[in-house]
């Protein structure tokens, strides 16, 4: 209660105010791009789609830094239980139609069941050989939801996936709801990791990561640590696989490869990791550099590629000259 | 049908020891997990393109050519990427992470180049040799193995290569040397081996393999950009399971692959075929993590 007590007295806490970044960077973009484009103030829904999108990676880069950034392992796994959380929504809502809450909590359940399943065998492995596991996982899950057509329809993917139903009192529908939706798991998501990174357990899974060695010497289990780290981590893409699939409304599993997998650890290598605004600034570039090229008339064909030239480019040069990333405390040493 | 399934993976299995063989090369000897790898397999199949039907050169010349082109690529990525960060003594996850980054260069300028279609180096049926079956029995409709002429171009040359590079790194001065470069590189470097050069060397030869494995499937079947994770994955998985303290273990995991993939096909349907390789990863993880060939290591 004391401690409680204490805490009031520091009413607002300024890392708080990250939150608002990508608002106010979505909205600077939007007035931008309006004020230097021949046809003026377009749509407000294709920049509001933009931010739920943004955070969205937010969401996947918060659980990727969980286990990348303060825990120190590598893993190219991340699309794996993106996409098996989209698929449980889809069971949850279209086969077992429960409310989007509880789908919500069968795919953040099972997505840990499943994280077990690989970092079990794999946690107590050399550097290399746990990633190597962790993209098998990837590979193997991607093959399933691609070749296992009887229940995930494979390449055809799942088109109507329904709208998020609140309670019932809360139909979410347009796209400022989700923009509203996203905010709300966002913080929720936020809250969590602001609570690790000034907690002793947030120091312990740090010190996991700059010495393994020196953990365990003072009496922690560190693969039991790991292990339950990643289930978390798992657990929290699932938030961003429950965004995904009702907002996009289709899914498919090209979504989910190796690629996204790549890509999704390219926001904490670009933005940094192991503190709390690094995936801010790493999800907001990764997912305005494209509107960016489009605002320079690149073709789209070209524009794809391009975009992940820069990614490679800039990711290279980072890891020779500042390894932390933009914004990051942990240079993958 | 078992017989030529089999076979099949035998052959397969030829060309993916051929690359894990160079995989391991580089791992073991640079301690660099080289994902770009993969783009080196991929670029390999493009020169080849690039080659014989852009620019209208024979077969052989064009696959020589990009052969050296392709080993270009792997010492540019080494003078440029890697080396630089050998030299500040960044560590493996860093160079890991440069190596995802090469890689997505690669592949993606490869595919604003070209495409993302698959493009074919040599049209039409390819011409194929029957063998006599002597395991099958009278009744069996399958009396006869039946190969196509690039998949024997395929087992041969890789034999070959994989004896000639074996031999090579066990008996010449210069395998002496990359076997002690694998042990300890900070040793070879106090007896005046230089050994700039010799990681030049080994990603020219590791690039290299990549390349003729990747240009024998390229003429059977095409290629597309994407077409080189796989097989990179099946080579890493092919040097874990083999054994990462020989290079024989890649050879020995590397026909493993190929006949479990082989097996898969038979049994179930060829649409799970990937998914082998890598429960038997997990399976090796959890049952022997040191491989098939392992060696006793006294604790330090």
């Amino acid at each position: 209660m004391s401690q409680l007590l204490l805490n009031t007295k520091k009413i607002y806490n300024w890392k708080y105010s990250l939150l608002f970044l990508p608002l106010l960077v979505t909205f600077l973009f939007y007035l931008f791009t309006s004020l230097f484009s021949a046809s003026g103030f377009g749509s407000i829904n294709y920049p509001l789609h933009m931010l739920v999108m943004i955070n969205i990676y937010i969401i996947l880069g918060f659980s990727i830094n969980l286990v990348t950034g303060y825990t120190g392992l590598l893993s190219l796994g991340h699309g794996a239980f993106y996409g098996i959380s989209a698929y449980i929504m889809v069971l949850g809502l279209m086969v077992l139609k429960v409310p989007f809450f509880l789908a919500l909590i069968l795919a953040i359940v099972f997505n840990m069941a499943i994280s077990l399943l690989v970092s079990l065998p794999s946690i107590r492995l050399k550097h290399d050989y746990f990633i190597l596991a962790v993209i098998a996982f990837q590979m193997v899950i991607f093959t399933i939801l691609y070749n296992w057509t009887s229940v995930t329809r494979g390449p055809y993917g799942i088109p109507g996936i329904p709208r998020p139903d609140i309670f019932g009192l809360w139909h979410v529908d347009e796209t400022w709801e989700y923009v509203v939706l996203s905010y709300i798991l966002l913080i929720i998501v936020f809250v969590y990791f602001a609570k690790v990174d000034s907690s002793s357990f947030g120091r312990v899974i740090k010190g996991i990561r700059d010495d393994e060695l020196v953990v365990s010497s003072m009496g922690r289990n560190v693969n039991l640590m790991k292990a339950y780290v990643f289930a978390v981590s798992a657990g929290i893409a699932a938030f961003a696989g429950a965004l995904f699939a009702t907002s996009a409304t289709y899914i498919d599993p090209t979504s989910f490869g190796l690629d996204e997998s790549i890509f999704i650890i390219m926001i904490i290598f670009i933005g940094g990791s192991g503190n709390l605004k690094g995936v801010f600034w790493g999800a907001l570039f990764v997912e305005l550099l494209p509107e960016i090229l489009r605002f320079l008339q690149m073709p789209d064909a070209v524009a794809a590629n391009l975009r992940q030239i820069i990614f490679g480019l800039i990711i290279i040069i980072l890891m020779r000259f500042k390894p932390t990333g933009f914004a990051g405390d942990y240079d993958y040493d | 049908m078992l017989i030529q399934l089999l076979v099949n993976g035998l052959i397969a299995g030829s060309v993916y020891a051929l690359v894990a063989l160079g995989f391991s090369l580089i791992y073991r000897s640079t301690k660099i997990f080289h994902i770009a790898h993969a783009c080196v397999y991929t670029s390999a199949a493009y020169f080849l393109y690039l080659f014989h039907i852009q620019f209208h050169v024979g077969l052989v010349v064009s696959i020589v050519l990009s052969l050296i082109c392709t080993g270009i690529l792997g010492i540019l990525m080494e003078i440029t990427v890697y080396h630089p960060l050998f030299k500040e003594e960044a560590s493996s996850s860093v160079m890991l992470i440069s190596s995802i980054g090469i890689m997505t260069i690669v592949v993606n300028t490869i595919a604003m180049l070209w495409g993302n279609e698959t493009k074919i180096i040599v049209s039409g049926i390819s011409e194929v040799k029957k063998f006599n079956n002597p395991f099958a029995g009278a009744e069996s409709p399958f009396q006869e193995i039946i190969l196509t002429v690039p998949q024997l171009y395929q087992f041969g040359i890789s034999i070959l290569t994989i004896l000639l590079v074996l031999v090579v790194l066990k008996y010449s001065k210069f395998g002496k040397k990359v076997n002690a470069i694998c042990d300890n590189d900070r040793l070879v470097e106090i007896f005046g081996i230089s050994l700039t050069r010799y990681r030049i060397m080994i990603f020219f030869i590791g690039s290299l393999m990549a390349g003729l494995g990747s240009v024998l499937f390229a003429v059977d079947v095409g290629m597309d950009p994407y077409v080189g994770m796989p097989i990179l994955l099946i080579a890493a998985v092919a040097v874990i399971v083999g054994g990462v303290g020989y290079f024989f273990g890649a050879v020995l995991g590397g026909f493993l692959m190929g006949f479990a993939k082989a097996l898969v096909v038979w049994k179930m349907s060829a649409k799970w075929e990937n998914m082998i390789v890598f429960i038997l990863l997990i399976l090796f993880l959890l049952l022997r993590p040191e491989g098939i060939l392992s060696r006793k290591k006294r604790k330090a």
